[in-house]
């Protein structure tokens, strides 16, 4: 699916998704994701296909048997990076970009 | 001797049969090809068999020879490779349905080398699908462990660990991302190498993960592992990850082993299985006998899966951008795989930031560890290898794709360090165990020693698998 700019505007008022709505304010949809996962266990579907569509096209994740296997992952994604977030790092420590042994 | 003896010496031994004209590279070659062509409906590791070329580089090789031209100790080995090294005018399919009829116009730079020190390409191998690890394979029937055929011979190199297992060839090629020459080498009971990162030049091998990805040998003795680094290690300015200092000159002899300290991850060994702990105890000590000084060592508590599996699902997940654009990804085997790369890429950037931050502290932590010791040692998995289940799975406690129990291959493969897998016994059904020896970044020599000193001393990696059902 293709979104322009202003449609996918709408799509983020739209997916104000309705449990979350209050607490979502503001929130990017990744801190939206966050924020139901460590409510619900889960990204809701709405969610989802916002995250989804930001990415690019759906592709595959259109049909239904992959978009709940994508679901899935994205939860457990947004477990791992919480870890990550909370591990706690030097403040003199910067991202090894350009890996050498 | 007969072909099934002839075809299990190591590359040392192959290489002084041809050098002293006992064996000609043809009839070696021959010996391969019949026994591949035997085994292979059994075992499942070959995807396309190269006879034709086979035959004709081993007449090339036999008639150097006989003019008295013997480029070195694989001239006239002949070797088959993980089919994610590009072989050109030879498909090469990752291990995929997606690249079924791929053709390369241009050897891998590991191909280019062995061609050029006279090896004899046999066959390219059945793999995890784009190496991704566990049983995605939906290209050839499952491969099977030559040990026992409903066991899987662990992934992604599948196929290189049971086709050296199964002496299909004198020695073969894998590669790694996060432990797929270590698992299928203690898998499959063989020895198998993971270099250092930069050592062996990635181009033309299929990418999985950019910043993880190593290529490295697998084969029947730690010796042989050190004669195929020698030739395909190197500097290659092609592969940008390729380093100035990576060409490696082999020694055979390990030199005195009085007062060489090792290192003993016990958190790892007391993660065995009871059944299993009498094993590795005892290649501690073998080692132990043979000199070494042995002393324990704790790798510090650190989220290693969770940096791992960050980094490689986002650096997949961007490789594959294009296959899921187009929607081929939609013949990849594994669902759950191709939603953790989907699901990666969503992510935020400074996520991935954040993981390559930890593995900065992780890489200057295994510096100051790898640094006190020669070796660090583990077992490569606690457990003989299990059943072949469908992909998407998920693993059995201690399994080989376990995280949480093999900290010393993930900080391995996060921080580039030289590894071998080793085997060193076998479990209650008879299925191998291997012994995870890694070293500080550069030092590939002192693994091998180390390797080369255990197998002085046992018979593991002279056992040949039985095939049974």
């Amino acid at each position: 699916m293709n979104t322009n700019r202003r449609e996918f505007t709408k799509l983020l008022g739209a997916s104000a998704v309705a449990p979350l709505a209050a607490p979502a304010a503001g929130l990017t949809l990744w801190e939206r994701a966050e924020l139901e996962v460590q409510q619900t266990g889960e990204v809701s579907p709405e969610l989802t296909r916002a995250l989804l569509d930001a990415q690019g096209s759906r592709g595959i994740f259109e049909e239904p048997e992959h978009f709940e296997v994508l679901r899935a992952a994205l939860a457990r994604k947004i477990r791992d990076h919480r870890i990550l977030r909370s591990f706690p790092l030097p403040a003199d420590i910067e991202p090894l970009l350009n890996f050498e042994a | 001797m007969t072909n099934e003896d002839l075809c299990y010496q190591t590359v040392g031994e192959l290489s002084a049969l041809i050098a002293s004209r006992q064996v000609s590279p043809v009839e070696l070659t021959r010996a391969y090809l019949e026994r591949t062509e035997a085994l292979n409906p059994t075992v499942s590791v070959v995807i396309t068999l190269t006879r034709d070329h086979a035959l004709r580089q081993a007449a090339a090789a036999e008639r150097e020879i006989q003019l008295g031209r013997r480029r070195g100790p694989l001239h006239g080995i002949p070797y088959a490779v993980k089919d994610l090294y590009d072989t050109q005018g030879i498909r090469t399919t990752g291990g995929s349905t997606i690249y079924r009829d791929r053709v390369p116009d241009r050897d891998a730079t590991a191909i280019e080398r062995l061609n050029e020190a006279g090896a004899v390409l046999l066959a390219k191998l059945a793999m995890s699908e784009f190496a991704s690890g566990g049983n995605n394979n939906n290209l050839i029937p499952h491969p099977r462990n030559p040990w026992k055929l409903d066991r899987s011979p662990a992934g992604s190199s599948s196929g290189s660990g049971a086709a050296t297992a199964a002496a299909l060839a004198g020695f073969t090629l894998g590669s790694e991302t996060g432990g797929s020459i270590m698992g299928p080498s203690g898998a499959n009971g063989v020895s198998g190498m993971r270099p250092t990162y930069g050592r062996v030049s990635r181009y033309g091998v299929m990418a999985l993960a950019w910043s993880l990805d190593k290529a490295g040998p697998l084969a029947r003795s730690a010796a042989d592992l050190g004669l195929v680094l020698e030739v395909i290690a190197g500097h290659d300015p092609r592969d940008r990850t390729s380093r100035p200092n990576a060409a490696f000159t082999f020694r055979s002899d390990p030199g005195p082993v009085a007062s060489r300290r090792l290192g003993v991850v016990r958190a790892e060994f007391e993660a065995v299985p009871e059944a299993n702990r009498a094993v590795f105890a005892n290649a501690l000590a073998v080692l132990r006998r043979a000199g070494f000084v042995l002393e324990d060592v704790v790798l510090p508590d650190r989220p290693y899966g969770e940096v791992y599996t960050l980094i490689s699902n986002t650096e997949a997940g961007t490789n594959f951008k294009p296959l899921f654009n187009d929607g081929r990804i939609i013949q990849f085997s594994s669902a759950s795989r191709r939603a953790d790369w989907m699901a990666a890429s969503m992510m935020p950037a400074s996520d991935y930031l954040t993981a390559l931050r930890i593995r900065a502290l992780l890489k200057r932590e295994a510096d100051e560890v790898t640094a006190r010791y020669a070796a660090l040692i583990a077992p490569t998995s606690p457990t003989g290898s299990g059943p072949i289940e469908p992909p998407d799975t998920p693993p059995r406690a201690g399994d080989l794709s376990d995280r949480s129990v093999r900290r010393l291959n993930t900080l391995g493969n996060l921080t580039g360090l030289p590894a071998i897998s080793i085997p060193c016994g076998f479990d209650g059904e008879g299925m191998p165990l291997g012994l995870h020896i890694a070293a500080r970044a550069w030092d590939d020599q002192s693994v091998l020693d180390v390797g080369m000193v255990f197998q002085r001393e046992t018979d593991f990696h002279r056992r040949r698998p039985s095939f049974r059902p």
